[in-house]
């Protein structure tokens, strides 16, 4: 229709006046399937779980960044402009810990322990276009299975370790569609979610929350 | 997690991993203080005086402690280190013991078979307690000894001696008993 968003408010306001063919020819312009792909982060945060591993001589070490680079994927189905189901696999945690130990006959060696946080969740998301559909807010919220996948590098070994769990998350976002030509098939958008995934374990009765708020950026496209 | 460790490699490539500063270990006076190394089913840097003890997972799997049995056990090391060596220790315990297992650190300065120091040791729950020690003004070797005294369960996953400064240490140097040979400064 146009690209250019103050003819777009214009058209906007002129819905007022329109008849109710073009109000539904407008309602169904929007894009059913979607695909999403985001890149962001958050902070870390401690727990009992990483206190224990300090309190066992475990360090985290040097680090540029206190906090976890998440990369996420979904699917999103629009059943109507404003409800959609969103199918979200991504990680949402990854730490590495590291111990110096002394040998007998002062050969040095190292102890590290890290693991990464995956999720898979269906979430509900409630979307109010405005500006003619051009800004998007919306909030989303919905839960699923998440994974731990930890390693323990000894001198003798190395053993890895899946951890089954559950997760909890919700959203603010807001997306940006132009309008080209009738069609909104992409766009971008940044979302602030929180999530709550007690995922790993230990043998002294600690659970470790991999969940966190986080910042993301991401692109969206379909049709 | 592999970004961070791409960007770890990357500054140990430029050679500025001197920033990630000293290791918690470099002051250490006992050794395997993690009850890691194990040679067979005794503790390879360790000593059993008597009783039973047991390689048992703590907060892993892999990461072994040493479970000490009653009614009685004690395990014991000699360390070669002396007053040139530590003028303050900071020692630290990290155990699970149960409320009819009491544990006792015991040390022998010289090594000469004389208990100088004994001190109950609060271990509950994996909680790390410590706390500092004046040794005597002259010394030479010492013999730590951990006891285990009771029908409960007490599993110890760590036994750090660390140098610490000597401010640090508020309480008067340990005082060597009377009798005992005279100390040679000479070397271990």
């Amino acid at each position: 229709m146009t690209l250019a968003p103050t003819i777009t408010l214009v058209l906007l306001a002129g819905t007022a006046h329109a008849d109710p063919g073009e109000l539904a020819a407008t309602d169904d312009r929007y894009e059913r399937l979607m695909i999403e792909t985001a890149l962001g982060g958050g902070p870390e945060h401690e727990t009992a779980y990483t206190q224990r591993l300090e309190d066992f001589g475990f360090d985290p070490g040097l680090r540029l960044f206190e906090g976890v680079f998440m990369l996420e994927g979904s699917v999103v189905y629009s059943a109507s402009r404003n409800l959609s189901a969103v199918l979200t696999v991504g990680n949402i945690d990854s730490d590495s810990y590291h111990r110096d130990m002394l040998q007998v006959g002062d050969q040095d060696f190292d102890e590290y322990f890290r693991w990464t946080t995956w999720r898979a969740g269906a979430y509900a998301r409630y979307s109010l276009p405005l500006i003619d559909g051009w800004l998007v807010p919306y909030l989303q919220g919905g839960g699923g299975p998440a994974m731990a996948l930890s390693t323990y590098t000894d001198e003798h070994c190395e053993r890895q370790e899946r951890q089954l769990g559950w997760h909890l998350a919700g959203a603010a976002g807001l997306q940006l569609m132009p309008d080209f030509g009738g069609h909104r098939h992409v766009g971008i958008y940044t979302q602030i979610e929180t999530s709550y995934a007690p995922v790993l374990d230990n043998l002294t009765g600690d659970t470790h929350d991999s969940g966190r708020r986080a910042l993301m950026f991401g692109v969206r496209a379909g049709y | 997690m592999r970004t961070r460790t791409s960007i770890e490699l990357c500054l140990a490539l430029v050679g500025i991993t001197m920033l990630s500063g000293t290791s918690s270990c470099d002051n250490d006076l006992l050794h395997d203080p993690g009850f890691d190394m194990w040679c067979g089913d005794a503790l390879c840097s360790w000593a059993v005086e008597y009783g039973d003890i047991q390689k048992v997972p703590t907060w892993h799997e892999l990461d072994e402690g040493a479970r000490l049995f009653g009614p009685s056990t004690s395990i014991t090391q000699y360390a070669d280190f002396g007053h040139h060596d530590a003028d303050c220790v900071y020692f630290s315990l990290l155990a699970d013991a149960g409320d009819d297992a009491h544990l006792t650190l015991e040390l022998d300065f010289l090594g000469d078979g004389s208990i100088e120091y004994s001190h109950a040791i609060p271990a509950d729950d994996w909680e790390l307690v410590g706390y500092h020690i004046t040794p005597p003004v002259q010394y030479s070797g010492v013999r730590f000894h951990i006891r285990m005294e009771g029908s409960g369960r007490a599993v110890i996953a760590q036994v750090r001696a660390q140098s610490a400064a000597r401010e640090e240490c508020t309480a008067a140097p340990i005082v060597l008993e009377q009798g005992q040979p005279p100390f040679d400064d000479t070397g271990f």
